[in-house]
């Protein structure tokens, strides 16, 4: 070869590069057809050889190859090319992590993991700059997203990435919000919320597109928050890595297991339905905790409501704890996995994570017991089952203990009453309670009455209906329940007269009536007037001694009076505890439903006067004048979160040019270190005034993490309504829910793109890259291998050998 | 006891309010649940229907007796005394549970009554019609499937399976059976999930009626006094599914119900 060169070309200094090839003029397919052709003659050959013995075989076999190859020399006509080219440097990117977890200081050390890439760095300037005598270097940080570094940052250091423990929250607060500017390519902090490790690999991809990238070195603590993540890559992420084109050289600059209890991750869903059971598991992970146990606890508001055990185990990092537990109320809760901290901690505010957990109504839970049979029952029954957010459960008493029994049981399709299942055991798991024309003393219920009474207090809705068993004809004066109705009762009497009244009535409204929600069976204070005129009229009442203290009155008897000569309730209402209480005092609003429609009405009115009283039994938030709506209800810190309020008419109409009063308040963790907030955590407490579509806008940028409180209050209908909603500040990342570092997604990557894996080195090493592509060929010039006359002897000599030996071995 | 609990009370109570109040108590104990509703319009109330020709109240005091019955085995409060209204009166919708009987053909409601009794039957009434005929395809039955031709359209009164609720809402019952036992089934006319028209062709009223003085007016067959105790017990389930509707067929849901909700005790 050298001969040959030496031969060809002007002299050797004015070649670079030489390289073998076939300048035949016949297209590819001709060749390859050429070579199968030749293939095959010599397969036959050597297949006729076969009588022969080994040695003879052999040599004719082989001489007949050569002489093949000599002649297919001639088709394919190689050449060696010889050219003279220039090429340009290619691109080495040193890639340095920047995000928060390089921060930390493993036990309690001076030196973070950046100050170690930095070391790095440093003691491998002479190796840098070996590589610069024929190759850029660049140097790159990455976080969430790449960016282009100065050389001089590495040396240069920061303030926030050497002061004290840069890893707790004091050293980082508003750094999420600090603007990107700040951090020009001259400076090198640990302050990126996130790790995204191929997101930087991606971008640096997109920047050598057209240029040359002859490899990557990338010193990182391995905690990859993004696509990558800290353990086994995926399919998509190894194929990613195969075709970065370029090897990844990777060095390791965390160091021992960090001493860190760490809640990493939550899963939780954002909605629960009530008094049914959760499931919320966290992922905990412990390192360098000399604890044989680690308590977990869930925690609801300052209440712990679940606790679970770790048993740590040696060399086992990652534990998942579960929890299960019944939210009893509607609404939204911040709930907190909890860990305890230990002394020595690297990263302490990792110890707890908080979530929100919006509690709602699968379905409203009803329980409907009715003393007997009647027509007022038997529609609010069906009105019931036609509800389909309704689950109905309906007893009725079909046969009293004075019905004439002259059947055995086995012909009766009754069951007993199971009182003790639905008064003691499954009271609590129901909405709402109606007691309809229901008296309760001969079915050995009044043992239970102080559990309904309870069950009022603590949140339960409950109504009573009307009827010659219900109130004080039922036997109610005088218990508990009769404490938690809305209406005072009247002693028991004799005189049946003095305990109800059977004449027909048009019940009349009162000014409360006309703007509560229960009655507002029109589209407008005027048409629910109107409609109530309209319908037809009610027939007998249960008397009352009047209301209890605290109640509303929404429903007055036309005529009838009280003792003390106020009109008699039909219809009122009363917040006992925290459950409320309807009294009705007639069973005739059946009339409503059905007469109506005789009278070519509709019964809207009825459902809507049911549906209406459900709802406020229930509390329903739809009825609340109020209501107060989050953007997001968890948001990063320091993003921007808008808060709507929107006030609401009586009649639900929107609320304009009305005084809302609005608080925002901060978690309560951070009103106790105000001095460090920034001032967008103090609480604020303004008053606005509605717009036209009823609604007060708000904007702000909230900075301390946890759970933010905005209530609202505004007059409507000459009362106070008020509604309070939860936010969720979160940590700007994931970054720092767990301390400790990991080579594992390291050796993974170099392995992947043919890199090294560096380890902890000190300093960097030699190291392969790409060569840098040829960017222009100068000259070329091909020598013909093939044209050389002892090409041609040879061939022919080759060709005269193997007929000799044929001859010699008998063949023709 | 009493007056422990009404010291405990909020309600200020007199002296003349104690006294009452035992009486009051005494009478309750005494009465239980069989102290009768507010007036007259809180009662169920039978209503028989009239119509123009035919024989609308072929048994006059079946309604009567069945209302009697009905007092004294279950605890619905019924009106002793039926009503008996035509489709245009007023009172109409008073009465959610009506009766159409008769023993031969009547001639076609006027339209505006169709209208109006479809408007009752599709808002929430039920209709039952009793054949004091006894056979299939007589001038009742055909007039009756023309009425309910009208109210619904053709083919909607269908045979009722065995596991239909009427079948169980207060009694255990198998068979159809009235004065007589000629059809073994029910015919019904369903709507939103319920029966709007209860169809029977066995004579019910004829077993139910019974004189001033204590006699049957009719002799039962095949069955003799278990039949006609057979056809109260209809009565009563068909009176029964008319105010409970569907409520016994919710009966074998509530263990699942109950048992589905993950909760512990509260109070």
């Amino acid at each position: 070869m050298r001969y040959l060169t030496g031969v060809a070309a002007p002299s050797p200094q004015t070649f670079e590069d030489v390289k073998l090839v076939l300048l035949s003029p016949w297209s590819t397919a001709a060749l390859a057809l050429c070579v199968a052709a030749a293939v095959t003659a010599l397969a036959l050959s050597a297949w006729s050889y076969r009588r022969h013995r080994w040695p003879g075989r052999l040599a004719l076999t082989v001489l007949r190859a050569l002489a093949l190859s000599a002649v297919l020399a001639l088709v394919l006509q190689p050449a060696l090319q010889l050219r003279s080219v220039t090429r340009l440097p290619n691109h080495i990117a040193v890639v340095i992590d920047r995000s928060l977890s390089m921060s930390i200081r493993e036990s309690g050390g001076s030196e973070s993991r950046l100050d170690r890439a930095r070391a790095v760095l440093t003691r491998s300037r002479p190796r840098v700059a070996s590589w610069r005598e024929t190759r850029v270097v660049d140097f790159f940080a990455f976080g969430a997203q790449l960016s282009p570094l100065g050389e001089a940052a590495i040396d240069g250091g920061t303030p926030s990435a050497r002061a004290g423990s840069a890893a707790e929250p004091k050293a980082k607060r508003g750094t999420a919000a600090e603007p990107k500017a700040k951090r020009g390519t001259d400076t090198l902090s640990a302050d990126e919320g996130a790790t995204r490790i191929r997101a930087a690999l991606a971008a640096l991809r997109r920047r050598f597109r057209g240029n040359d990238l002859a490899g990557v070195v990338l010193l990182s603590d391995g905690r990859d928050n993004g696509r990558f993540g800290s353990g086994q890559l995926s399919l998509p992420s190894r194929k990613f890595l195969d075709k970065f084109g370029a090897p990844i050289h990777t060095v390791f600059v965390g160091r021992s297991l960090v001493r860190d209890v760490a809640v990493t991750t939550v899963f939780a869903d954002d909605f629960a339905f009530v008094r049914n059971a959760v499931k919320v598991e966290a992922d905990v992970s412990i390192s360098g905790i000399d604890k044989p146990r680690v308590p977990v606890m869930l925690i609801r508001g300052e209440e712990i409501i679940a606790r679970q055990v770790i048993e740590v185990k040696p060399g086992k990092r990652e534990y998942r704890v579960r929890f299960e537990f019944v939210p009893q109320r509607v609404g939204k809760f911040v709930f907190t996995v909890a860990a305890p901290v230990y002394e020595g901690e690297a990263l302490t505010h990792n110890n707890r994570r908080s979530f929100l957990v919006n509690v709602i109504r699968d379905r409203i839970r009803v329980l409907q017991i009715c003393g007997r049979p009647s027509w007022d029952q038997r529609f609010l029954r069906r009105l019931l089952k036609r509800d389909p957010n309704v689950d109905l459960i309906s007893f009725f008493i079909l046969r009293t203990p004075t019905s004439l029994a002259l059947v055995p049981p086995s012909e009766l399709s009754l069951i007993p009453f199971p009182t003790e299942e639905l008064f003691q055991k499954e009271l609590g798991s129901f909405d709402l309670v109606i007691l309809q024309n229901f008296n309760y003393a001969p079915y050995g219920i009044g043992i239970y009455l102080p559990h309904l009474r309870r069950y009022v207090e603590r949140g339960g809705g409950l109504a009573m209906v009307g009827g010659d068993l219900s109130f004080t004809s039922g036997g109610y004066f005088g218990t508990p329940i009769s404490r938690v109705l809305p209406l005072r009762l009247l002693p028991p009497s004799a005189n049946r007269d003095r305990l109800t009244s059977s004449a027909k009535f048009r019940p009349k409204l009162t000014r409360r009536g006309r703007d509560h929600p229960i009655l507002q069976i029109g589209a407008t204070r005027a048409e629910t007037v109107q409609l109530l005129k309209s319908l037809p009229s009610l027939a007998g009442v249960n008397r009352v001694a009047g209301l209890a203290r605290g109640a509303t009155l929404l429903a007055a008897h036309p005529q009838l009076r009280t003792a003390s000569g106020r009109p008699m309730p039909v219809l009122a209402t009363r917040e006992v505890g925290k459950g409320r209480t309807l009294a009705l005092t007639t069973d005739s609003s059946w009339h409503w439903a059905f007469k109506a429609v005789g009278r070519g009405a509709t019964r809207r009115a009825y459902d809507r006067f049911w549906h209406g009283a459900i709802r406020w039994l229930i509390r329903d938030p739809e009825l609340k004048y109020v209501r107060i709506i989050v953007g997001r209800s968890r948001v990063r810190r320091g993003a921007k979160q808008r808060v709507v309020i929107r006030v609401y008419r009586p009649d639900y109409s929107p609320a304009k040019d009305v005084k809302v009063s609005y608080e925002i308040a901060p978690p309560a963790s951070t009103k106790a270190r105000r001095k460090g907030s920034s001032k967008a955590d103090v609480a604020v407490a303004r008053t606005a005034r509605t717009n036209d579509a009823g609604e007060v806008r708000l904007e702000l940028t909230p900075h301390a993490v946890g759970a933010w409180r905005v209530k609202a209050s505004a007059v409507v209908g000459g009362r106070e309504a008020s509604e309070t909603e939860l936010f969720l500040v979160e940590p700007a990342g994931p970054e720092l829910r767990d301390a400790n570092a990991s080579d594992t997604l390291l050796r993974q990557i170099s392995l992947a793109t043919k890199g090294r894996y560096l380890g902890r080195a000190e300093a960097l090493p030699e190291l392969s890259f790409r060569p840098p592509r040829v960017l222009q060929v100068n000259w070329r010039r091909d020598i013909e291998l093939w044209s050389r006359w002892w090409w041609l002897v040879g061939a022919l000599l080759l060709l005269g050998l193997e007929w000799l030996l044929r001859r010699k071995l008998g063949h023709i | 006891m009493i007056g422990r609990s009404q010291g405990k009370a909020r309600e200020s109570l007199s002296r003349r309010a104690f006294f009452g109040a035992l009486a009051g108590g005494a009478a309750l104990l005494a009465g239980g649940a069989t102290a009768s509703a507010f007036g007259p319009s809180s009662k169920v109330r039978l209503c028989q229907l009239k119509y123009g020709g035919g024989n609308p109240v072929p048994r006059a005091t079946a309604l009567k007796r069945l209302a009697w019955e009905i007092e004294k085995r279950t605890s619905i409060d019924v009106a002793l005394e039926p009503a008996l209204i035509d489709v245009s009166d007023k009172a109409l919708f008073s009465h959610p549970l009506l009766y159409l009987s008769g023993d031969r053909a009547f001639p076609p409601l006027p339209s505006k009554d169709i209208e109006r009794l479809r408007r009752h039957l599709v808002f929430g009434g039920l209709l039952v019609i009793d054949s004091a005929e006894s056979r299939l395809g007589g001038g009742f039955d055909r007039s009756v499937r023309r009425l309910v031709g009208r109210l619904f359209g053709d083919k909607q009164l269908t045979k009722v399976k065995p596991s239909h609720t009427l079948f169980k809402s207060f009694y255990l019952l198998k068979t159809p059976v009235g004065r007589v036992a000629t059809v073994p089934y029910l015919e019904t006319v369903q709507r939103d999930g319920r029966a709007v028209v209860v169809y029977s062709h066995n004579d019910l009223g004829g077993a139910w009626a019974r004189d001033n003085f204590g006699q049957w007016e009719h002799g039962v067959h095949p069955g003799g006094a278990r039949q006609r105790e057979l056809a109260f017990r209809w009565g009563v389930n068909l009176v029964m599914y008319a105010l409970c509707v569907d409520y016994k067929a919710d009966q074998v849901h509530i263990p699942f119900i109950l048992k589905r909700r993950r909760w512990q005790v509260r109070p």
